[in-house]
């Protein structure tokens, strides 16, 4: 699954300049990892909590280093997520001019190196794989992105960069606390309670009473919290997704912000529980709380329309970091779940902006008006990936968002009335966005649009009814969850 | 032409003679519904037997006979009255109504004529008065109810706008002051490098005095 | 095993077959017409004496020469890596431009001999020895900087490179000759027993030891001895400043392990090394070492020219390799070997990359290389930016493959060498911007129009260039082989 796209990749590079060719070859590469997710959907025991379809071969002997990839309730949700994502944005790349080879052999490495992060499990691995889908992002948005692209692609490389330097070192410390040396994650998991927690005697960690284990904590969370992205490390987002083209603006908004909360729950809470449950509070709660209510509030401020998506994706994981630091079934199941609506609604958000840019060629907010009269089919989409991430009841973004409310109530009401109060704003500016863009008269420049292709729509549509689906029924999704995440849990919770 | 001058003119006279057979009907209705409710000293009102096992009791208050026969007097006397000053006005022409008319400059007439003004009254007090009513409230919900939630949108927009010039450019602004300072850090280094070979070798030795220094002053 | 002359003579062929190579060629120079037929030979006495060396690892590690040099794994490591630098370096003179302007006898004669000065460099085990070697090795380097005719640039690179290697080659001495007062010896193996007897001045002991670092520190190019990398490998014809900045930075750091290892510092119980008590070494060497990446780092970022920029990136990368010094265990050696391996294949092909635009367009500014991807050089562009990017210590290249351990060595070690590792690790983050400066250019910027298309599809070069970027891959993911190699490669002879 996770190699197919890397060899599709290797394909593309030595296929003649045949622009269909490599668009249907891409395409073709990222089916079978579609369909192996969905078998993995199918046959992956809801009840049974560890890792399971796990391979594993020795890698590098002498460091203890394995090849070892296997899945959980967790990693298939964000699996599945993934292979829909790439499959789908394949098509809505099918725009792109410029260096079709290059841009599709890229695109299939990044699937790649995703696929990689979320099934690895081995530390090693993980942090290779992580790094690897650095290159084909910083090329993608730099060439094929829009007019600040270079800054937007190398401030992107270079942040994220910095926080895979403290996660460097955090990685090494794990792997020499652990014993024997080794970078497999299940065993750092089993040993989690020997990683010191005495407070360590120099500056600044006597001050702040942290020990090892925290020191350790922080180092990785400071790598995940610039992907989440978490206040303040998240100024990269808007220009990454203003900049980049609308195909890598979703699978950023939708697989990739994703890694840096799998990465928290995957790591930090079952290897590090003691510093999980003293820090949770300030740096996942309350954090997230404020990402919420800034984000909707930068969103509102917002002319530019894939800016304003931006910011909102920068609220809506705030919700996902304030179910984590609940630490109840409800919180945290609702936070994963979050984390899969919110790739399915955003990526859908970002496929229409990029169907309207695809037609007007620009972004402004103030310059459109009444293309609900122009193009009634695409307001109608538009309006459904809107109402679901107001959160609107029927759809799925309500049902994750209402079980994190839920979850949090418990524990820490204060940040859940923060957190309801950054619906209200939500519903603010997205209700705004649909009258100042869909309403009202239509503007005569735009009158000539094309109503939304087959193609695009081809894009849209199933992630339309997984909304909706989820949003009826979701314990389609929540049923691979569970288990898997009240494990994460009962781990933590013992240290509270 | 003259026919249907004729037709018109026999129009007129039927609809005037239906009129006053409708007249004629009413005025003998009412005559028969005052039957209905005789006063006690007469007999008392047949309607309200009628209606006694409904309201179990009597339907009126019974006065004192005197006050009965005196309001029937006064009631007939006053209907009785105006009957004659009718006929004198109308059929004998003995009185003239436009004297009558004209009296007090004309302002009893004009009262009774517009029915002691009440249909004005009416219009001015409560219909003019509701539909004020209606304006006023009107006003104060779209402007001060409704202003004040524009004014939260409002003071919400510049606080969000606050947000966004915050985040651009102070947040965003230390990630590129940061960038910036290792930049021209970057630059004085760089300076360093004169291309002088002179000071490349003034560099070798200020560097071994220095480390020489160190050691024989801090680590003996 | 302690051989006099005669009898050391039998391990000693690699060596002969260079030595014998060069006059060859300095002979053969009068009379042949074609001058590419002594690229080929100077080629084929380099892979025969690769070949020596490889068959003398059967053979029974001890002294040479009355103990003027050693014969051990460590010794081979290093020789096989100078040859297999001055093999790459004889391709891609064969294929530049500027070294066909120039006396092309001469020069391949100068590249052996360096090469031979850098064998014995790394098998030195004598005071001595380790002078006269790095004198050889500093001599030949002199002049073949300044090897390109009519070039103002480089005869100025060579002269400064010979006034600062002067001054700092005879620092160094002085400070062997300290030593040899303190100890009465010039053998290692003598020295490190005075030393470990009591009665030596460890002030003066450490004043020696700084004044030998100057020496050393020129050779592997760190602060505050690095002045002159910049301007000499600006200066320097491309193919002998890609071999300069590798396998003399192999060979300095060779002698320099060497002294200061089995040399001046006993193995402890457990493998590790315990220096000489009362002289510093890790507090200097941590110091150094940081300081050295960060100024490099720092420097190169505001840098226009692609060679002067991979000289200050050299210098930082020396740093890093002083990282695995400092913590004065094994793993931080085998680490640094792993290292060189790897910044060998990188170097080069970055180097190679340069010298390949450079023959074509004629320049070496990074202007010069804009929207390169777009004008017909997609493959050169595309191995350089994975040589850039290995150097950044990005995975899946050999580049992270081989800080990681050198982090790992660091790490293991603890205490306030965590300090060191976040440094090195900021440091790496600096780094990418200006190596991706350079990718960007290549890749994003779009091409000026007056920029001729460059058609470097059917250059020789690439049959060099593709096989040194799969290695740079390869090494990324499947480095067992490697590893073993190096670690295998740390078995030093001392009695």
């Amino acid at each position: 699954m996770t190699f197919i796209p890397l060899a599709g990749a290797a394909i593309v590079l030595v296929l003649p300049n045949n622009a269909k060719l490599i668009r249907w070859v891409s395409a073709a590469a990222t089916v079978p990892p579609l369909i192996m997710s969905i078998w993995l959907f199918a046959n992956f025991d809801r009840n049974q909590a560890g890792f399971q379809f796990i391979e594993k071969y020795q890698w590098i002997p002498s460091f203890n280093i394995s090849y070892y990839m296997g899945v959980d309730g967790l990693s298939v949700s964000m699996v599945l997520l993934t292979a829909l994502l790439c499959f789908l944005c394949i098509f809505a790349s099918f725009g792109i001019e410029k260096a079709v080879k290059g841009y599709f052999a890229l695109f299939l490495m990044l699937d790649a190196g995703m696929m990689g992060v979320f099934c690895a499990l081995d530390f090693f691995l993980f942090f290779v794989f992580w790094e690897v889908m650095l290159l084909p992002m910083y090329f993608l948005i730099g060439i094929w992105g829009g007019p600040r692209r270079e800054y937007a692609a190398i401030k992107f490389f270079l942040y994220t960069l910095f926080g895979s330097a403290f996660m460097l070192i955090a990685i090494l410390a794990l792997y020499f606390s652990t014993e024997p040396h080794t970078f497999d994650m299940t065993v750092m998991m089993a040993q989690a309670n020997k990683f010191g927690t005495e407070v360590l005697p120099i500056w600044p960690f006597k001050q702040l009473g942290w020990g090892f284990q925290h020191a350790i904590w922080m180092a990785l969370f400071i790598g995940f919290a610039i992907k989440i992205p978490a206040f303040p490390f998240h100024t990269w987002l808007p220009d990454a997704h203003v900049e980049a083209p609308t195909a890598i603006s979703v699978i950023l908004a939708g697989v990739l912000l994703k890694m840096g909360t799998y990465g928290i729950l995957r790591i930090n809470f079952p290897m590090l529980p003691a510093a999980t449950a003293d820090l949770a509070f300030w740096c996942l709660g309350a954090l997230g709380a404020w990402n919420i209510i800034y984000g909707a509030l930068c969103a509102m401020a917002q002319k530019d329309l894939k800016k304003l998506v931006a910011y909102s994706s920068v609220s809506h994981m705030g919700y996902v970091m304030l179910g984590m630091a609940s630490f109840t079934t409800q919180g945290i199941n609702g936070a994963v779940l979050q984390m899969f609506n919110h790739g399915t609604i955003t990526g859908m958000l970002f496929l229409l902006v990029g169907v309207i840019y695809d037609r007007a060629h620009h972004r402004d907010i103030e310059g459109f008006g009444g293309i609900a009269a122009i193009m009634p089919v695409y307001t109608g989409v538009t309006a459904l990936a809107f109402f679901a991430s107001m959160g609107l009841p029927g759809l799925s973004g309500f049902i994750s968002e209402i079980l994190v409310l839920l979850g949090t109530w418990q524990k820490y009401p204060i940040l859940t009335i923060l957190g309801a109060s950054g619906v209200i704003l939500t519903a603010g500016y997205l209700l705004w966005t649909i009258q100042r863009v869909y309403l009202g008269p239509p503007n005569e420049k735009y009158l000539k649009f094309p109503e939304i292709s087959g193609r695009e729509m081809f894009t849209l549509v199933p992630l339309g009814v997984i909304v909706i689906i989820v949003g009826i029924y979701p314990s389609v999704v929540l049923d691979m969850l569970r288990a898997s995440l009240d494990q994460i849990n009962q781990i933590v919770i013992p240290h509270l | 032409m003259a026919a249907e001058v004729e037709l018109l003119a026999v129009q007129e006279l039927v609809h005037v003679g239906i009129a006053a057979r409708a007249e004629e009907v009413v005025a003998a209705g009412a005559v028969l519904a005052g039957f209905i409710g005789l006063p006690a000293v007469l007999g008392g009102s047949q309607f309200g037997h009628w209606l006694e096992p409904v309201i179990h009791g009597h339907a009126e208050e019974h006065g004192s006979a005197a006050m009965e026969w005196g309001l029937m007097a006064l009631s007939v006397g006053f209907a009785s009255f105006g009957a004659l000053i009718a006929y004198l006005m109308y059929r004998r022409e003995s009185l003239s109504p436009a004297f009558f008319a004209d009296l007090a400059g004309g302002f009893f007439y004009r009262l009774f004529d517009r029915k002691w003004y009440f249909d004005e009254v009416y219009q001015f007090l409560f219909v003019n008065g509701t539909l004020l009513l209606a304006k006023v409230l009107s006003l104060f919900d779209q402007y001060v109810v409704d202003g004040i939630v524009n004014g939260a949108a409002g003071v919400t927009r510049f606080i969000s706008w606050l947000n966004g010039v915050f985040d651009a450019y102070i947040i965003d602004g230390i990630v590129n002051a940061v960038a910036d300072v290792t930049f021209w850090i970057g630059n004085k280094f760089r300076r360093v490098q004169t291309g002088n070979i002179n000071s490349y070798l003034y560099g070798i030795l200020i560097a071994i005095a220095l480390a020489i220094i160190i050691k024989i002053r801090y680590w003996s | 095993m302690d051989l006099k002359n005669v009898g050391s003579l039998s391990f000693f062929y690699p060596e002969l077959i260079l030595s014998g190579s060069v006059l060859l060629i300095i002979i053969l120079d009068l009379m042949v017409r074609s001058k590419r037929n002594l690229a080929l030979i100077a080629l084929t006495g380099s892979a025969a004496a690769l070949i020596a060396t490889l068959d003398l690892y059967s053979a029974q590690p001890g002294w040479l020469f009355h103990r003027m040099i050693v014969l051990d794994n460590f010794s081979l490591f290093f020789k096989v890596v100078a040859l297999a630098a001055a093999i790459l370096c004889i391709l891609m003179s064969l294929g530049s431009n500027e070294i066909k302007h120039v006396y092309q006898g001469e020069y391949y004669a100068l590249l052996l001999t360096c090469a031979l000065g850098m064998f014995f460099m790394a098998s030195s085990s004598n005071l001595l020895m380790a002078y006269l070697s790095l004198e050889l090795v500093s001599l030949t380097s002199y002049v073949l900087t300044g090897f390109l005719p009519h070039n103002r640039r480089s005869s100025e690179a060579a002269l400064k490179y010979l006034i600062y290697g002067g001054v700092a080659s005879g620092t160094m001495i002085y400070g062997m000759s300290w030593i040899f007062g303190m100890t009465g010896s010039l053998d290692y193996s003598a020295i490190q027993a005075a030393l470990g007897q009591a009665g030596v001045n460890k002030t003066a002991l450490f004043i020696a030891f700084i004044f030998i670092m100057a020496g050393f520190g020129y050779k592997i190019v760190f602060v505050p001895f690095h002045m002159w990398s910049p301007d000499v490998y600006q200066g320097a014809p491309t193919p002998f400043t890609a071999f300069l900045s590798v396998a003399s930075n192999a060979a300095g750091l060779a002698i320099m392990i060497r002294f200061f290892f089995p040399g001046v510092s006993r193995m402890a119980a457990g493998g590790d090394w315990a220096y000489t008590s009362g002289v510093e070494w890790p507090q200097v060497l941590l110091f150094l070492s940081m300081i050295t990446m960060t100024i490099g780092n720092l420097c190169a970022l505001n840098q226009r020219n692609l060679k002067r920029m991979l000289a200050y990136s050299g210098i930082a990368h020396a740093g890093y390799m002083l990282m695995g010094l400092a913590v004065l265990t094994n793993e931080g050696l085998s680490a640094i070997l792993f290292y060189v391996v790897v910044y060998l294949i990188m170097n080069v092909g970055a180097f190679l990359v340069v010298g390949m635009i450079a023959n074509i367009t004629g320049s070496e500014d990074i202007e010069n290389y804009r929207g390169l991807a777009w004008r017909g050089a997609v493959v050169p562009a595309a191995c350089l930016a994975v040589f850039l990017l290995s150097l950044t210590g990005l995975p899946p290249f050999a580049g992270f493959i081989g800080k990681f351990f050198l982090f790992a060595a660091v790490l293991e070690k603890g205490g306030t060498f965590i300090i060191l590792a976040l440094v090195a690790v900021m440091n790496s983050v600096v780094s990418l911007y200006y190596y991706a400066k350079v990718i960007k250019t290549m890749f994003l910027d779009s091409p000026n129009p007056e920029d001729k298309t460059v058609a470097a599809a059917g250059d020789f070069n690439i049959t060099l260039l593709l096989p040194l970027t799969v290695l740079t891959v390869v090494f990324g993911i499947y480095f067992s082989p490697l590893l073993r190699y190096t670690t295998q490669s740390l078995k030093f002879f001392i009695k």
